[in-house]
């Protein structure tokens, strides 16, 4: 396995997190429940834009979001998560299945807390997750055009992450990193 | 190393509920005070297996129990109460979701699967020696001493103090901060069961508070039973409503189990487990769902009474606000039930079958009861019953393009008008009634047909993109509708006048309940119902201070609000003072302490958000 291109994620929160996307992106934005995202343009680049709270936000745009944002004049922070990391398992179908024994090795290790379900999880939806013992953000959404899993996950942790996979699959597997 | 002493399981206990299930071992245990030779007193010490069930019984009433219990290696990890209410966000352990007891390492040591009391501590330490010293009863046994003296066998040091889940300890927080605490709520044969999610040490104890009212002055026993692995027990929360009404335990409605093939997120709501918002759905599809295509709910929870008899006209006509006289078989008309001093009992719908046949569908397990006092009052001839009927409601734009698929005289329905009828073979009384101020309908039908409907509705709407909704989504609705809540906008002590349901009391009627009362509200209520529309995006929420704008003063507050996505503003509905009550009024929100933090709003109709219907 192998991706594309991945960009650090922008994260936007604040009392007027939901004025300044709904600015961005138009309505269609607060059609988005908690985890759940949509794939979007912004002044011309792709753009993701992952729902996390009701005025929380987390993009992932190759563009100068701090700057786009602050022109908005509006209450709210915008920055990259400097502790944070990414990283893809690319080519998922665009439904995660909806048994273990159907899951690539490294999704069939994780497990959520209710009321959120991992198996079955959509495209453009989202799960925060521990897989075995790593606490992640699972995000199911289409990069490049393919559906593919983002993870979220602290950077100290991604060499776990990495290590773990790779005791699945046999070395087989080759990730793709943010880079910051 | 010593074990509490178990009782035979072949020993019946006449004063306690009978067992739920498999027992494999149950203890008696004495006030803290007893000291009875050869029987457990003041606390016990027992271990169960992952998959158990712990079912700790307040034997007659008013007696605190308190909880200690150790996984992990060695017992290393205990039971901690500050991390169990952070991680639930509850302050006392309830069943349902969430509903886990966690340990010092955060990891589940217990879940509450049914409690029939409710009310519980989580803050307090077991009593300790300190507590009795402090008030002149040095050397008083305590629940920490009696602890320390059952779990020293198993290698646990003692504490001073132990940080349990005091079960049945009814203590509460005031608005200054302080810790109070009363007589138990709890009723002889209340309970609490845990499933035990790890192999654990427990400690249970009978408190041996005889100086306050923790356990009403007056220690009595705790009776703990452990049931086998491997058993089901269906999860519950008890319920009181009133004196003279049973304990009833939150139940499934017919349409729960289909609920739950697409939802874990489940809550508590007036008797029944009723979904919040559906998996990898979400809220907000939910909600645009409603207003541009269609949505179905399960509204099972409303109460159903039916009203027989020669005499059911005239208890209808004196215990409901509207006048009835022109609503003919086939109608319904929405109020309220009145108590003699104009307060709102429940807010529902009159359904008329004939006259001497309706049917209340309402909110309260106590309209029975008050309905048939209100007869026996007056000699009248007439039964009222409850009927057993669950209830889905199908609303949104395409709600009747959906339904004449199915049940095609669907689309001669006027609004309030109900028909009986069949979809797909499952009889169904249709009425086009709703709780979301869109086109819709709601559909009664048989417990045991349940199922069938939700799933013959589901896939009638499949092209029309139809979605099950939750109460968050449905909580917006009916806010942006202008909709009532009973307990948020209205209680027994709020008349319609101010409550914004003046329209749905019939003055002219010769007499009902509360009429004289209301003569005199009507002119002047204390408050009156309004919405507002505030600047900016924040929420408000139930009980902030409505202020006149500038000034210092309150003049109402808020009784629901929400974010309308629909309206692009943040919503709420208020009960102001006449004086500024009329539209356009420009008032401010007092948010956060209600200080810190002012918005303007302007005052307008209750109801934000009217479509066509």
């Amino acid at each position: 396995m192998n991706a594309g291109k991945l960009t650090q994620p922008w994260d936007m929160a604040g009392a007027d997190g939901l004025v300044a996307a709904r600015a961005l992106f138009g309505e269609a934005v607060d059609h988005l429940a908690t985890f759940q995202s949509m794939e979007t343009e912004l002044e011309g680049l792709p753009c993701a834009v992952l729902r996390l709270c009701n005025r929380n936000f987390r993009l992932t745009y190759l563009g100068p979001l701090d700057r786009i944002v602050a022109e908005l004049q509006l209450n709210l922070w915008v920055k990259q998560l400097a502790w944070m990391g990414t990283v893809v398992l690319p080519n998922q179908s665009s439904t995660i299945p909806l048994t273990a024994q159907d899951c690539s090795p490294i999704l069939a290790q994780a497990s959520v807390r209710a009321p959120h379900r991992l198996r079955g999880l959509p495209l453009n939806c989202a799960v925060p997750a521990q897989i075995v013992a790593l606490p992640a953000l699972i995000w199911h959404h289409p990069i490049e055009g393919q559906p593919a899993l983002e993870l979220h996950l602290a950077k100290a942790q991604i060499e776990n992450l990495w290590r773990l996979i790779q005791s699945f699959s046999d070395g087989s597997v080759s990730l793709t990193t943010a880079h910051t | 190393m010593t074990t509490a002493l178990r009782i035979s399981t072949t020993d019946r206990f006449t004063d306690i509920p009978p067992p739920l299930g498999d027992v494999v071992a149950e203890y008696r245990i004495a006030p803290g005070d007893a000291m009875v030779k050869d029987r457990p007193w003041g606390a016990i010490a027992y271990s169960v297996t992952a998959g158990q069930f712990i079912q700790i019984i307040d034997v007659a009433g008013s007696q605190c129990s308190d909880f200690l219990a150790f996984g992990g290696e060695h017992y290393s990890d205990p039971l901690d109460a500050t991390v169990t209410r952070t991680l639930t966000g509850l302050a006392v352990p309830q069943a349902g979701l969430p509903s886990k007891l966690f340990s010092q390492s955060m990891q589940p040591l217990t879940e509450v699967v049914q409690d029939t009391c409710g009310r519980h501590d989580s803050f307090l330490l077991a009593c300790t020696a300190r507590y009795y010293e402090d008030a002149g009863y040095p050397g008083h046994p305590s629940c920490s001493d009696n602890f320390n003296r059952v779990l020293a066998p198993y290698g646990i040091a003692p504490r001073p103090g132990w940080p349990a889940l005091n079960f049945f300890y009814n203590t509460s927080v005031n608005g200054q901060g302080a810790i109070a605490f009363a007589e138990p709520l709890s009723r002889p044969g209340d309970y609490v069961l845990l499933l035990a999610h790890q192999d654990l040490l427990c400690a249970s104890s009978s408190c041996p508070d005889d100086i306050d009212p923790a356990n009403g002055w007056q220690p009595t026993p705790i009776h703990v039973r452990i049931y086998a692995a491997g058993q089901t027990f269906a999860r519950g929360m008890g319920r009181r409503v009133a004196a003279d009404l049973p304990l009833r335990l939150t139940q499934d409605s017919a349409f729960t189990p289909s609920i739950r093939q697409l939802t874990d997120d489940l809550a508590e709501y007036n008797g029944f487990w009723v979904p919040q918002t559906f998996a990898h759905q979400g809220n907000q599809a939910e909600y645009w769902a409603l207003r541009q295509r269609a949505a179905l709910m399960d509204l099972s929870v409303l109460r159903k009474f039916e009203i027989r008899g020669t005499d059911a006209f005239a208890l209808v006509q004196y215990a409901f606000s509207r006048n009835l006289e022109k609503v003919v078989p086939g109608q319904g008309a929405y109020g309220c039930l009145l108590n003699p001093h104009g307060g709102i009992v429940d807010d529902g719908i009159v359904f008329c079958f004939s006259p001497t046949r309706y049917r209340y569908v309402g909110n309260c397990d106590t309209d029975r009861n008050w309905l048939r006092q209100i007869a026996q009052q007056k000699g009248w001839s007439v039964a009222v019953e409850a009927v057993d009927l669950h209830n889905l409601a199908l609303q949104g734009p395409c709600s009747r393009e959906i339904l004449t698929a199915l049940v095609p005289d669907v689309s001669t329905l006027s609004y309030f008008q109900f028909l009986e009828s069949q979809v797909q073979g499952i009889p169904v009384l249709i009425s086009r009634t709703g709780y979301t101020g869109e086109l819709g309908y709601e559909l009664f039908v048989q417990p045991q047909n349940g199922a069938a409907l939700w799933e013959a509705l589901m896939t009638a709407g499949k092209s029309a993109r139809l979605l099950p909704l939750g109460m968050k989504a449905l909580d917006r609705a009916r806010i942006e509708a202008g909709l009532l809540a009973l307990g948020y906008e209205f209680d027994d002590l709020t008349s319609p006048y101010q409550a914004g349901l003046g329209w749905a009391v019939a003055m002219k009627k010769p007499d009902f309940v509360g009429k004289a009362a209301l003569e005199a509200i009507r002119h002047h209520p204390p408050r009156v119902a309004v919405g507002l529309v505030l600047a900016g995006p924040e929420v408000a929420t139930h009980g902030q201070p409505v202020f006149a704008a500038g000034e210092r003063w309150r003049v109402g507050q808020i009784t629901s609000a929400t974010f309308s996505p629909v309206l692009n503003a943040s919503i709420a509905m208020a009960q102001v003072v006449p004086e500024y009550a009329e539209a356009g009024t420009a008032v401010e929100v007092g948010l956060l302490d209600g200080l810190k933090r002012r918005v303007s709003a302007t005052v307008g109709p209750l109801a934000a958000f009217d479509p066509t219907k």
